[in-house]
């Protein structure tokens, strides 16, 4: 019966968002305010209905009712609860719906906040949401609708995949989504600004937050998937250039280039067309990456059962909410192009190249996901585009990012340096310079690849240094706390972020320059050498889980002076209700490293693979994304920067240049 | 302005190859005419492997010598890598059992012990005229076998003109391995 | 729409025979078990030649994997590639002539590094062309927008604002 409401609930949310894409974006058009005001009673209204549709089928889970086809076929009533909770969304019906949840949920925040908007372009912004979510619903109902019953009710479920049985993948989904749809309000602010014609800097002020807290979630939503890689598929990678995670990492991409063009909207009334087309492309990948991950054209690691049929649906989406969005962007676009007044050298500049190479990256990471498919329809031919083509390309241009993320946020507005500029320069040179000494007289024979990507370390953490010890270095008049306390909270953003990417490439590098790997067959008694630690292997044991049989290797983890500091067990799990195998790598991870064994295959007779990794500051490429999330949070909501009063740089140049701190 | 103007449809340009793309994957996919697990072979058109194994020696038999694909020379031949331990080269034995009506059929054990192989030929039928025993697998890496069961059909000079990977089912055999055979003249 | 919903069944469930027989393994689970990969007993006993073979498979697909090297996957022809790769570096051949041959077996579709030719040739010349375009395209707009810059101040005036702004810096701290 909830099965039944929840279904009903959705066909009204259906018909409501109808309501809500269309009504208001004649109201707009006519400036009639009553219909307008329908959009945001139907947001609210929509956001509501798919709320309890939503949590209808999360019931169906709790409950473990097998009479819907959904539960029969991915859940279990021995499982644990919240694996049966995340199992909602670990398959593609249901996690099809917490799509629109999040999508309907952004549209109600969008309705009940915003007051200060228009009237006209809250209306448009809402209707465009609503037309985006009428798109997803009728894909739901139609073709993958979540509440379908079966005839014969069977005993019991089928089980969720287990290698999905995991406390981060039951987060990943949600947060992932938290940013691919959270795209989609920019998305709407685009749309309206091109139905409108009309861009001003408030525009972007209003549509920064949301960008914000897309791209947060985004970044949390990524590192996610890619620490649940590294644990759960058990050879150690973090990212494999797989496509599902590339259609992850190209919104990514858009959206850390749209987050900093429209500070250039929001603070000089520049880059408005472009930012406009950056706020598209983003939503558009998020939208690329469903097709790519739901019609299962491209393999991938990652994705659940995939289903042609449905990415007929995607596609057809697809063209519509990127295909018109792109035709307006072509037709209304010129309209928005301003004067640029600003030379090359200045933060604008920098703000630009940042934009052309995050753009370039984007585009580079596209090319090699789909040029396969491409040659294939072309030429019949099929190749391999791997993380070696990605390796040679997409990394050059991440390091020519790098170079300027130092560099740019001392550039002054409009026009070039700024006494702050040369200091930064000279003290990231620095860095650089001792970092690449440092490690060429070692002499540890790093490629090049490595040793420049050790120098950037050393130019960006050296270049973000130098800049806070310029803003904060107590000078006659103001003492430090005084200084500390004016810094506006999103240069302080802007650097915790900055700093984040420095810790993520310490990570990369480390567990790419230093990670150690033994694999041996070991029998009980073994002691195995690690880096600098001895592994002793004293035998097997059988665990019983709550849905899962388990062997599991006992390790006792010694250090150099014969101390005993952690005992390892990875497990090779039987799964009752699925009856698959999985290895469950054993992690201690630490700052310094983590110490990662897997259990192989083997008896007591022949011994044990055993495959042992330490692997040096690996966490730090999660926690360094944590940290960019962390930077954004702090950079989007709180104190800003003065900016929203337009400064008129005929009449007043130095309030227009003034502005010393960062952004970019 | 109109070079300007040009540039802006650009971004439009670029999503309409892409979709143009995926549209044609997908269309490709429902149609049935792509089929993503079918790898091309890099020896179609080419000559086939040099291949020399030994004969399966089944219970009864005299131990035989070698065989090799030039047997075959001056007639078209099937070459069909099969293997005891894979389900769908049971489903495709009735089609092999048509099929040795038309052409010759060499059969190569993949990976698999003598005494299987003659199970397994006793059970679903022997098509072949010959059977290797590729027992390492070594031959199989030498064609380019991805996963058996895999059917080469290779002319009278012994230049492949065909792979098919995977089972031949009924579609499979109208759609490509009789007109292939009717090309050849067999 | 029931037919080609049927079609791609079809495909699917075949699709999924295909990768077991390919894995020879006839339960479904081989499909999404993660894969433990590289075992001890086929790994080279000098240390060198090891490390060649691993860096060698980790260039190589395993075809029947979901991108996936060979050196990453527990899939038999994988496996069996692995043991090609280290017999032949046992043998005395090449790197290159190693990939050539696996390449003139299985085609370009085993190597994750695609090699350059004619069909590769956009792929691996557009990422330059891309920055080239990036950059084209910002100078030219900075051309259009010339004209703006012109008019404005002039270097006294500039220097002004300069010494301005670096006075209130050190004055006033950070602007909020």
């Amino acid at each position: 019966m909830i099965a039944e409401l929840g279904h009903f609930a959705l066909i009204t949310a259906f018909i409501l968002s109808l309501a809500q894409g269309v009504l208001p974006l004649f109201g707009a058009a006519r400036g009639n305010s009553a219909v307008m005001l329908i959009a945001p009673a139907a947001a609210i209204s929509v956001a509501l209905a798919v709320a309890f549709s939503f949590g209808a089928l999360v019931w169906g889970f709790i409950t473990s009712d097998f009479s819907l086809a959904l539960v029969a076929n991915h859940s279990h009533s021995t499982k644990p609860m919240i694996y049966k909770i995340s199992g909602t969304w670990g398959n593609h019906e249901g996690s099809l719906l917490l799509w629109i949840l999040i999508l309907a949920i952004y549209g109600g925040v969008m309705a009940l906040g915003g007051s200060a908007m228009p009237m006209a372009l809250k209306a448009r912004i809402l209707a465009v949401q609503g037309l985006v979510t009428t798109g997803f619903l009728a894909f739901s109902l139609f073709t993958s609708n979540p509440f379908l019953r079966l005839a014969t009710v069977p005993l019991d479920g089928k089980g969720l995949n287990p290698i999905l049985q995991d406390p981060g993948l039951a987060i990943h989904p949600p947060m992932l989504y938290l940013g691919y749809v959270g795209l989609s309000m920019a998305f709407a602010f685009a749309v309206a600004a091109l139905i409108t014609g009309e861009v001003d800097r408030l525009w972007a002020k209003w549509m920064r937050p949301w960008i914000m807290a897309a791209w947060c979630a985004l970044t949390c939503g990524i590192a996610l998937g890619s620490w649940w890689a590294y644990y759960e598929l058990g050879w150690g990678g973090w990212w494999f250039w797989d496509p599902v995670e590339n259609a992850s990492l190209m919104p990514w991409l858009a959206a850390t280039a749209l987050l900093h063009s429209a500070i250039v909207v929001e603070k000089r009334g520049q880059l408005k067309s472009w930012t406009v087309l950056l706020a598209i492309m983003a939503f558009s990948l998020s939208l690329v990456g469903t097709f790519i991950v739901r019609s299962g054209l491209l393999t991938s690691v990652h994705s659940f059962a995939s289903d042609p049929a449905r990415g007929v649906f995607v596609l057809a989406i697809l063209l519509f909410a990127v295909g018109i969005p792109l035709a307006l962007y072509a037709w209304r676009g010129p309209q928005l192009v301003t004067t640029a007044d600003f030379t090359l050298t200045s933060r604008e500049g920098g703000l630009i190249a940042n934009n052309m190479l995050l753009v370039v990256a984007t585009a580079i990471v596209l090319l090699g996901t789909f040029y396969p498919l491409g040659l294939e329809m072309v030429t019949g031919a099929r190749i391999t585009v791997g993380p070696p083509y990605f390796d040679a390309t997409f990394n050059p241009v991440m390091a020519l990012l790098m170079v300027f993320m130092a560099i740019g946020p001392v550039m002054a507005w409009r026009r070039g340096q700024t006494a702050r500029l040369r200091p930064v320069l000279i003290c990231a040179a620095a860095g650089a310079g001792i970092v690449a000494l440092a490690v060429s007289s070692f002499a540890f024979g790093f490629g090049i690849g490595p040793l420049a990507a050790l120098g950037l370390i050393g130019w960006l953490g050296a270049g973000i240094g130098a800049d806070i010890w310029q803003q904060l270095k107590p000078n006659g008049t103001a003492s430090f706390g005084a200084r500390a306390k004016r810094i506006p909270n999103d240069v302080i953003g802007m650097w915790v972020a900055h700093f984040g990417i420095v810790i993520f490439m310490l990570g990369a590098v480390g567990d790419n320059l230093f990670n150690s790997e033994h694999v041996v067959r070991a029998k009980p008694g073994d002691v195995i050498k690690i880096a600098d630690r001895n592994v002793t292997f004293t035998g097997v044991k059988q665990v019983e889980g709550p849905n899962y049989q388990a062997l599991a290797a006992q390790l006792e983890y010694r250090d150099k002076d014969g101390t005993l500091f952690a005992l390892l067990t990875p497990e090779k799990r039987v799964y009752n209700a699925e009856r698959q195998t999985t290895t469950e790598a054993a992690i201690r991870p630490t700052l310094r490293g983590d110490d990662y064994a897997v259990l192989g295959d083997g008896d007591s007779k022949i011994g044990y693979t055993l495959r042992l990794y330490y692997k040096p500051l690996v966490s730090w490429i999660w926690g360094g994304a944590v940290i960019m999330a962390l930077g954004g949070l702090i950079a989007a909501f709180g104190r800003q920067r003065a900016a929203t009063k337009p400064a008129n740089p005929q009449q007043n140049p130095a309030s227009a240049l003034s502005a010393p701190d960062g952004g970019a | 302005m109109s070079q300007m103007r040009l540039s802006f449809l650009l971004p439009l340009v670029a999503f309409g190859i892409l979709a143009l793309v995926g549209g044609m994957a997908l269309y490709g996919t429902l149609s049935g005419s792509r089929d993503p697990t079918q790898l091309p072979s890099v020896f179609v058109d080419k000559a086939a492997p040099q291949t020399n194994l030994p004969r399966l020696v089944q219970t009864g038999s005299a131990a035989g010598n070698n065989i090799s694909v030039t047997m075959f020379q001056g007639q078209p031949v099937l070459v069909n890598f099969f293997a005891s331990w894979c389900a769908p080269c049971r489903a495709e034995a009735p089609a092999l059992e048509m099929l040795s009506k038309r052409v010759a059929i060499l059969g190569i054990a993949y990976k698999d012990r003598a005494e299987d192989t003659t199970a397994f030929l006793q059970q679903y039928g022997n098509p072949f005229q010959a059977i290797g025993m590729d027992a390492d697998g070594r031959t199989g890496i030498e064609w380019g076998v991805y996963g058996v069961p895999e059917t080469y059909l290779l002319d009278a000079n012994g230049v492949v003109k065909l792979r098919h990977a995977g089972p031949l089912t009924r579609g499979v055999l109208e759609a490509t391995i009789f007109p292939a055979l009717e090309a050849l003249g067999s | 729409m029931m037919t080609t919903t049927a079609l791609w069944r079809n495909q699917i469930i075949i699709g999924l025979a295909l990768v077991n027989m390919a894995i020879g393994i006839l339960s479904i689970s081989t499909i999404s078990t993660p894969a433990h990969a590289i075992t001890a007993e086929e790994m080279l006993a000098n240390p060198e030649l090891e490390e060649r073979a691993r860096n060698l498979s980790k260039q190589l697909r395993c075809l029947v994997c979901q991108n996936q090297s060979i050196d990453d996957s527990d899939a038999d022809l994988a496996r069996d590639l692995r043991r090609e790769v280290r017999s032949q570096i046992s043998a005395g051949t090449s790197d290159d002539a190693i990939i050539d041959q696996l390449r003139a077996k299985y085609g370009d579709y085993v190597l994750l590094n695609p090699p350059l030719d004619q069909a590769t040739l956009f792929l691996w010349l557009a990422p330059l062309g891309f920055i080239l375009l990036g950059g084209a395209i910002v100078v030219m707009a900075r051309r259009q927008r010339g004209a703006a810059i012109a008019n404005e101040l002039d270097a006294a005036e500039r220097a002004r604002i300069e010494k301005m702004l670096a006075s209130r810096d050190s004055e006033n701290g950070p602007k909020t």
